[in-house]
């Protein structure tokens, strides 16, 4: 064999070996594909419809129909911008590739989609294509709405045709190149939307079917929290294993016991979906407090549950540096120090946090704030607790909201470093070492 | 009929405020949980139930909701003023109280969660043996300049007291560090401290 040959045998290994490593990287996987069995269409089920509204709104007209649909999707979060109209757009998204803002999708016929045709909308939400014919971001989740039932589709439209048009012009995207090429998200479509409807497990329960459309046609719960691959697309094959979005860290809510939820009982996981809080277990904040305010709090018992026995069958996925969190309270004499503790943090602690949360992570006020057993606490790259700190909390409850304030502009970035590792070697499994300089690019 | 209309000003308030802090919120909220908007706070006020607490050692009952912080309980029901209201975050200590001996922010506590738990407030707990040295030293060393956060000072430091009975700088520092001064009374408080630990009797 010559040496050019040779040569030339050596690249196209690489190169084959090379489209291997991208492809394995970047490959499109199913969200329920973990669920082996029989999946059948919609027209062939014979079950218990999974689509649509529960029993109680069955009977209701076609818009109370689609708010239901609409808040299940949790469409309000998105399309709208802090302090601005609802669903009239212009919330900003930070990716690595530049900055998006939500479309207004009020009915006004200039800003908005009150032009669109029935078909020209659900081709949007299951195609990824605007009424003029542009590709969208897949910032919108249609490779998860593509999911949806065509009724569930149009209930949501005839839903947002009934508010009052909103005239807006969100800001125009800013996206580096070659991200700004729209045309180009046709190609992310093709590979990675499967454009399918839900399909029902006929070997599954009716409550797992509905309970697997609401979690992936609906709240697109892998949008945050399966890691992405390549080409940004959720990666399945490690499915709710977690991820950092937007800056805070969508945590593991696999069945693992140590690093996911799999040790949290059937009530805790309701209880936490209904209220965003579960005693022992830790209260939602930042983009999943939003979701439990806007969309999970305000769907049915019936629904959540639903979730919940779905969610109970994710495989588990341990997360190599999730430890189980401690669970014995932390002494409540302020002086006895952890190993780790230093000074700063302790200062800010006793100043800032300790009236409401107490020394030992058990709060004199309310169980929201207690800080033993919190996955963030015992998580050691404090990100969450570190945003918290920055940005506070609030959960909204019919009785009155519960609210952590922001302490983003009293202390600078080094104290809420040293306060993230004071409580997480204070209160959790391990401390973390979190710097000043990983606070100021979570701001 | 004081108590009912103070349970009003407080629904309105909280209906007020949680609107003043809505965005990006649907119109017309949920299906499950009726919505909580003008209007409402007048019909929650009428199913309000009587409850008993026991402050300063009298069982007193009051008519308010779940959510109602202690403060505005103590302040606005009862009309024991000597507890301030700072700043309703927790964040300055103007406002403890004792819940069960432990020194508390009764500005976020809600008057649901105290139950049975015995409240102290500054109005009493001079006739408590720790708060009787306490105050005392106060008074010794001419502790108060302006005196709004000093109901909040003695209250948190007669908790310490009860809990160690001999603190040292560290555990002065930590159990006092929430309680803000604007006077700037932080030398006279840590000496007030340490005289009322010495006058133990």
């Amino acid at each position: 064999m010559s040496l050019r040959r040779r040569i030339s045998l050596a690249v196209l290994a690489v190169v084959v070996v090379a489209i291997g490593v991208v492809g394995w990287l970047a490959l499109p996987t199913h969200p329920i594909g973990f669920a082996r069995g029989s999946a059948v269409t919609l027209a062939n089920y014979s079950g218990p419809d999974p689509t649509g509204v529960p029993a109680a709104l069955r009977g209701a007209d076609l818009v109370t129909r689609g708010r239901y649909l609409a808040t299940a999707a949790d469409c309000a979060v998105c399309h709208t911008a802090p302090g601005g109209a609802a669903f009239a757009g212009g919330l900003p998204f930070k990716t690595p590739f530049g900055t998006l803002y939500s479309p207004n999708i009020t009915p006004d016929r200039e800003t908005g989609i009150g032009a669109w045709s029935e078909s020209d909308f659900l081709r949007a939400v299951h195609k990824g294509v605007a009424k003029d014919g542009s590709r969208l971001y897949p910032a919108f989740p249609y490779e998860a709405y593509s999911l949806m039932a065509d009724g569930d589709v149009l209930a949501i439209r005839a839903y947002l045709f009934s508010l009052a048009p909103v005239r807006n012009t969100p800001p125009a995207n800013r996206l580096m190149f070659p991200f700004n090429q729209r045309p180009l998200m046709a190609i992310w479509g093709a590979l990675y939307n499967r454009d399918q409807r839900f399909q029902p497990h006929t070997d599954r329960s009716p409550a797992w079917n509905r309970g697997a459309y609401l979690v992936e046609a609906m709240a697109h719960c892998g949008d945050c929290h399966t890691p992405r691959n390549l080409a940004q697309a959720p990666d399945n094959r490690k499915k709710f294993g977690g991820a950092v979005i937007q800056g805070w860290r969508a945590y593991n809510i696999t069945q693992d016991r140590v690093a996911g939820v799999g040790a949290w009982s059937d009530a805790e996981l309701a209880t936490y979906l209904r209220e965003g809080h579960a005693l022992g277990r830790g209260a939602a904040a930042g983009p999943m407090a939003e979701a439990i305010n806007a969309s999970l709090s305000r769907l049915a018992p019936s629904d959540t549950l639903a979730m919940v026995a779905y969610l109970r069958t994710i495989p588990a996925i341990g997360a190599g540096d999730l430890p189980a969190p401690k669970t014995e309270l932390a002494s409540d004499l302020p002086k006895v120090m952890a190993a780790g503790d230093d000074r700063r943090g302790r200062e800010v602690f006793a100043g800032a946090c300790a009236s409401c949360h107490g020394w030992s992570g058990k709060s004199p006020l309310f169980p929201h704030a207690n800080l033993t057993g919190v996955r963030a606490v015992n998580d050691p790259s404090a990100i969450n607790v570190a945003q918290v700190v920055i940005n506070g909390a609030r959960l909204e409850r019919a009785g009155g909201d519960v609210v952590m304030p922001a302490f983003g502009q009293t202390y600078s970035d080094a104290e809420i470093a040293a306060v993230a590792n004071y409580v997480t070697a204070r209160f959790g499994s391990s401390r973390s070492e979190i710097t000043a300089k990983d606070v100021a690019r979570l701001r | 009929m004081v108590q009912l209309r103070t349970a009003g000003a407080w629904l309105a308030f909280r209906d007020a405020t949680q609107r003043a802090g809505d965005c990006g919120e649907p119109q017309g909220s949920s299906i499950e949980h009726p919505e909580v908007g003008a209007g409402s706070a007048a019909t929650e006020v009428d199913v309000l139930q009587p409850r008993t607490l026991q402050i300063n050692g009298e069982a007193r009952t009051v008519t308010a909701p779940d959510d109602m912080p202690l403060l505005w309980v103590l302040r606005d029901i009862l009309g024991l003023t000597g507890t301030k209201f700072g700043c309703g975050i927790a964040q300055c200590g103007a406002c403890t109280v004792h819940v069960g001996g432990a020194a508390v922010r009764s500005c976020l506590l809600p008057v649901g969660s105290v139950g049975a738990r015995p409240v102290t407030t500054i109005e009493r707990v001079g006739e408590t043996e720790a708060g009787a040295r306490v105050q005392d030293a106060w008074l010794e060393l001419e502790v108060v300049q302006c005196g709004y956060c000093q109901s909040g000072q003695i209250m948190s430091a007669t908790a310490l007291l009860n809990r160690i009975p001999r603190p040292d700088d560290a555990d002065i520092d930590a159990a006092m560090a929430g309680n803000i001064c604007r006077c700037g009374t932080y030398i006279r408080i840590r000496d007030a401290i340490k005289r009322a630990a010495s006058a133990r009797a």
